[in-house]
C-alpha cells in the first residue's frame, strides 16, 4: 500500500466517521424531534445494543453537555449554568447540560432513563432532568448502578436493564426482537475485538496513528445508533488494516518524531486538539490513551439466552466502560488499569487530568500517586476543568506537562 | 426553668455533641466494648447494636484545619469528609475499632482507601454499597448488601447477630426515633421550649452514645422541657434544609438574630427519626432495607426520589408553620446543590420565602453568612 493510498484511506475513514457521529449530537436530536419521531433521553447510555435493536433514537444529555463545551458559545453557556445556582464546584460538563435542559435547548423526549452512574454530578443532572416541569408528563425510568463488583450485582443490574428495556418497549408499542438484539450483540462483540486490536497496534513504536482515532472508534462503536451495525464493523476493519499497514512500514504519526509516549488518564479536555498537537509537534510527546480512546478489553456479550445477554451488558457497562469502571470502582481498578496500559502501550509517563469535577479521583489522588510511584510509573496530576478552559488553559496544561517531562528526565 | 440550657441532661448532650470523645464512650470502652464509626444514616446502626457494638456517627467536630487531610483529598472535595478525616489523622478517632463508609457520595466512598493508606489504625474497615434509586426492586439487593456487612461484622468481631438481636436493636432504635419525634412535636408550639441549636445538640448526641442511656436521658429531658418558660417571642419560624447538619453554627446565627429554627430536613435531624422501622416480619434485615429504600428515600443521591423529598420537605414546612426556609449545602456537594435548586421553585410556588447557599463545613469567616441570613429574616419580617 503506498503512502498516498494509506492517507486516502484515513481521509475516507474520517469523513465516514464524522457522518456516523452526527447521531450522538444535539442537532440530530432536534432533527428527530422536528420530524415527529419518538426518541429517548438518558443521562448516561448504559445499553447501546438495546436501543439500537429497538431502532430507537436515543441521546445522552451528558454527551450534549460535553460536546457543547467545545462550541464557540461554551463560555457564555457555562457562565449561565453557574448563574442558575447549582453547585459552584459541580463538574462543568454536567452543569452545562443542566443549563441546556433548563433553558429549553433540548427537545421534549418521549421517554427518559436516568441513573446514579457514573458520578454525583451526573446523578444530580438526572434529578434536574426528572424534575424539569415541562417534561413532567414524560415517562421515566430510574436505575441504580451498583458499585459492588460481584456476580450478584451484575445479575441485579442486568435485571434492571431488562426492566428498562421493557419500559422502552411499552412506550414504543413494539417488542424487543431478541434475535435482532443477539445479532447486534454479536456484531458489537466483533467491534469491541477490533477496538482492542487497534489498541494493540497503537502499542507499536512509533505509534502508527494519533489519539483521535481511538476516540472516533468509540464514538461510533460504543455510542449512538450504529452500535452493532455491520457498517461500523467494516469501518473498524478498514481502520485496523490501514493502521496495521503503517505498523508494518514502521510509520509513526505523520510529521511527528516520537520521543515520549504518555497516557492522559481521564476524558480529554476541551483544549485537547490544540494541546496534544502542541505536545506532539514541540516535544515529540504522543498521547496514546484516554477515556475516549478506550480499546478494552470488553466483556463479550453472552448471547446464549436473554438473561445471559442482559447480565453481560451489565458486566460490560460496569466492569469495562471507562469512567464508569473507574469512578464507581475501587482504587485498584484505577491503578491496575494504569499499570496494565502503561506497560502494554510502552508509555513513558502518565498524566492524570484530575478534573475538578471528578470528586472520586480527587479523593484518592494521593493513593493513586503512591501506588504508581511504587510501581515505577512517572505520574503527574493536573487539576484542570475538562470543560472550561478558563480554569486552566491548554497552554498552562502544556507547561505543566512539559515541566513534568523535564523533571522525569524524559526531555534531555 | 428559663431555658433548657440549665438542665444537666442538656449539658451532657451538648458536651457530647461538641466533642468527639465523651465519657459515655470512655465507659463503654473501659468495659471492653467495641465502637464502629459510620458515615451516613443509610448505614443502619441497628446491625452494630445487634452485635453489641456501639455505633458512632462520624463528624468533624472540633476540627480547625484540613492540613493533614489535604495530603489525601483535594480542596475540591467537600469539607465534611476532609475535616472528619483530618480528625482521624491527628488521632481524635483513636477510640474506633471499626469504620463503615458507604457509596453515599463520590468523596466519602473513597475514605476507606484513604484511611487504610494513611495507616490509621482502625482494624476493621468496610464499604457498604447503597441502593441509589427508590422502588421495590432495590430492596432485595440492598438487603443482600446489608447481609454482607452483617457477615463481615460478625466475622471480624467474633459476634453472632441473630434475628432476635436485630429485632431488639430495631425496637431500641425505634424507641429513640419515637422520643425524638416527641421532641420535634414540641417545636410545633407557637413558642417552642427548645431552640434549633439546642435540638441539634440533642440529635447529634443520639448518634454518639449508647442508645439505652440516650433514651433514658432523652425521656428526662422531655419531662424537663415541660417546665421551660415559653414566653419568649421569636421574629420568625424557620426550617433548615440540606446535608449533614452536625453543628449549631447556622442555627446559632439564625437564633442570635431573633428567629427560631423549628424544624429541619437534614440527615442528623428529622430524616433519621421521622419514621420507624417495621417490627413485624421475620426478616429484620429486609425490614431495615425496606425502611431505608422505601420509607425514607430523602437523600438526593437517590435518583428519581425528588417527589418524595419535595412532599416530605413541604410537609414539614406546613406542619411546623414555618415563615421561611434556609437551604444549605457544603461546597462540592453536587446532589444537594441540585436538590436545593429544585426546591427553590417548590417554595416559591408555596409562597414560603426560601434562601439557599453553599458554605464550608467549618467556615473561616461567618460574616457573609450572617449578613445573608439577616437580610433574609428582615425580608420575612417586612
Amino acid at each position: 500500500m503506498d503512502t498516498d493510498n494509506n492517507k486516502n484511506i484515513f481521509d475516507q475513514l474520517n469523513k465516514e466517521c464524522n457522518e456516523y457521529s452526527k447521531a450522538i449530537f444535539l442537532e440530530s436530536c432536534v432533527e428527530v424531534a422536528k420530524n415527529g419521531e419518538q426518541f429517548g433521553l438518558t443521562t448516561e447510555d448504559c445499553f447501546p445494543e438495546v436501543h439500537c435493536a429497538l431502532g430507537l433514537p436515543y441521546y445522552s444529555i451528558a454527551v450534549f453537555g460535553g460536546v457543547m463545551s467545545q462550541m464557540p458559545q461554551a463560555f457564555d453557556l457555562i457562565d449561565k449554568s453557574k448563574e442558575m445556582g447549582v453547585g459552584s464546584m459541580t463538574c462543568s460538563g454536567p452543569k452545562l447540560a443542566m443549563y441546556m435542559v433548563e433553558s429549553g435547548m433540548i427537545p421534549k423526549p418521549n421517554m427518559i432513563i436516568t441513573g446514579n452512574q457514573p458520578c454525583d454530578a451526573i446523578s444530580a443532572l438526572g434529578d434536574l432532568v426528572n424534575s424539569y416541569k415541562p417534561w413532567a408528563d414524560v415517562p421515566k425510568f430510574y436505575m441504580s448502578a451498583p458499585h459492588d463488583k460481584s456476580e450478584e450485582s451484575y445479575v441485579f443490574y442486568g435485571k434492571q436493564m431488562r426492566a428498562a428495556a421493557a419500559f422502552l418497549e411499552d412506550i414504543l408499542g413494539r417488542k424487543l426482537d431478541m434475535n435482532k438484539l443477539k445479532q447486534i450483540s454479536e456484531e458489537a462483540n466483533k467491534q469491541c475485538q477490533l477496538m482492542l486490536e487497534l489498541q494493540v497496534l497503537k502499542s507499536a513504536v512509533p505509534t502508527p496513528i494519533d489519539w483521535t482515532w481511538g476516540r472516533s472508534a468509540t464514538r461510533i462503536a460504543r455510542w449512538g445508533s450504529r452500535v452493532g451495525s455491520p457498517v461500523v464493523t467494516e469501518w473498524l476493519e478498514r481502520l485496523v488494516a490501514a493502521t496495521e499497514q503503517r505498523v508494518k512500514e514502521k510509520k509513526g504519526i505523520d510529521g511527528i518524531t516520537e520521543k515520549i509516549r504518555f497516557m492522559w488518564y481521564d476524558m480529554v479536555p476541551t483544549s485537547s486538539e490544540k494541546l496534544f498537537s502542541r505536545l506532539a509537534n514541540e516535544l515529540g510527546a504522543v498521547e496514546l490513551m484516554d477515556y475516549y480512546n478506550w480499546g478494552g478489553p470488553w466483556t463479550p456479550i453472552d448471547t446464549s439466552s436473554e438473561e445471559a445477554m442482559f447480565t453481560s451488558f451489565a458486566k460490560r457497562y460496569l466492569k469495562d466502560t471507562p469512567m464508569v469502571k473507574h469512578a464507581m470502582g475501587t482504587v485498584q481498578s484505577f491503578t491496575d488499569d494504569i499499570t496494565r496500559l502503561y506497560k502494554e502501550l510502552k508509555c513513558d509517563a502518565v498524566v492524570l487530568g484530575l478534573n475538578i469535577g471528578h470528586k472520586e479521583q480527587n479523593a484518592m489522588y494521593r493513593v493513586i500517586e503512591d501506588i504508581c510511584r511504587e510501581r515505577g510509573i512517572p505520574i503527574q496530576m493536573i487539576g484542570c476543568d475538562l470543560w472550561d478552559e478558563r480554569y486552566m488553559t491548554g497552554d498552562q496544561i502544556f507547561d505543566k506537562i512539559q515541566m513534568f517531562f523535564e523533571v522525569s528526565g524524559l526531555i534531555k | 426553668m428559663e431555658s433548657i440550657k440549665s438542665s444537666d441532661v442538656f449539658k451532657k448532650f451538648s458536651g457530647i455533641a461538641t466533642s468527639l470523645k465523651n465519657s459515655e464512650i470512655e465507659n463503654w470502652k473501659k468495659q471492653g466494648g467495641k465502637v464502629i464509626g459510620y458515615f451516613c444514616p443509610v448505614i443502619p446502626e441497628e446491625v452494630f447494636i445487634a452485635g453489641g457494638i456501639l455505633p458512632f456517627r462520624m463528624r468533624g467536630t472540633g476540627s480547625t484545619t484540613t492540613d493533614s487531610a489535604d495530603v489525601y483529598l483535594k480542596p475540591v472535595n467537600c469539607g465534611f469528609p476532609r475535616h472528619t478525616f483530618n480528625q482521624a489523622l491527628i488521632g481524635e478517632y483513636d477510640f474506633l475499632d471499626g469504620l463503615v463508609v458507604n457509596t453515599c457520595c463520590d468523596t466519602i466512598m473513597r475514605l476507606a482507601v484513604d484511611w487504610e493508606h494513611a495507616g490509621i489504625k482502625t482494624p476493621f474497615i468496610y464499604s457498604l454499597d447503597n441502593a441509589h434509586a427508590g422502588g421495590e426492586a432495590m430492596v432485595g439487593h440492598f438487603r443482600n448488601q446489608l447481609q454482607k456487612m452483617k457477615d463481615a461484622v460478625e466475622k471480624y468481631f467474633n459476634v453472632e447477630i441473630t434475628e432476635q438481636k436485630l429485632q431488639d436493636a430495631i425496637k431500641l432504635c425505634n424507641e429513640t426515633k419515637l422520643l425524638q419525634q416527641k421532641l420535634y412535636e414540641l417545636r410545633k408550639l407557637p413558642n417552642p421550649p427548645i431552640t434549633g441549636s439546642e435540638t441539634v445538640a440533642v440529635m447529634v448526641a443520639g448518634s454518639s452514645m449508647p442508645k439505652e442511656q440516650y433514651n433514658k436521658d432523652l425521656k428526662t429531658l422531655l419531662d424537663e422541657l415541660g417546665n421551660v418558660n415559653t414566653d419568649k417571642k421569636y421574629s420568625a419560624r424557620l426550617m433548615i434544609i440540606g446535608c449533614g447538619h452536625d453543628d449549631t453554627l447556622l442555627c446559632d446565627i439564625i437564633e442570635e438574630l431573633g428567629a427560631v429554627v423549628v424544624t429541619d430536613q437534614t440527615c442528623f435531624g428529622s430524616r433519621v427519626m421521622i419514621k420507624t422501622i417495621s417490627e413485624e416480619g421475620d426478616d429484620p434485615l429486609m425490614s431495615i432495607a425496606g425502611y431505608l429504600v422505601l420509607d425514607v428515600p430523602y437523600c438526593p443521591k437517590t435518583i428519581g426520589t425528588h417527589p418524595e423529598r419535595k412532599q416530605f420537605t413541604m410537609g414539614l414546612a406546613k406542619d411546623y408553620k414555618v415563615d421561611g426556609a434556609v437551604g444549605q449545602c457544603f461546597i462540592s456537594c453536587d446532589p444537594w446543590a441540585a436538590e436545593l435548586y429544585l426546591l427553590k421553585s417548590e417554595f416559591q410556588e408555596a409562597g414560603i420565602p426560601f434562601i439557599w447557599f453553599e458554605r464550608e463545613y467549618i467556615p473561616d469567616l461567618i460574616g457573609q453568612l450572617k449578613t445573608r441570613v439577616e437580610a433574609f429574616i428582615e425580608t420575612i419580617n417586612n
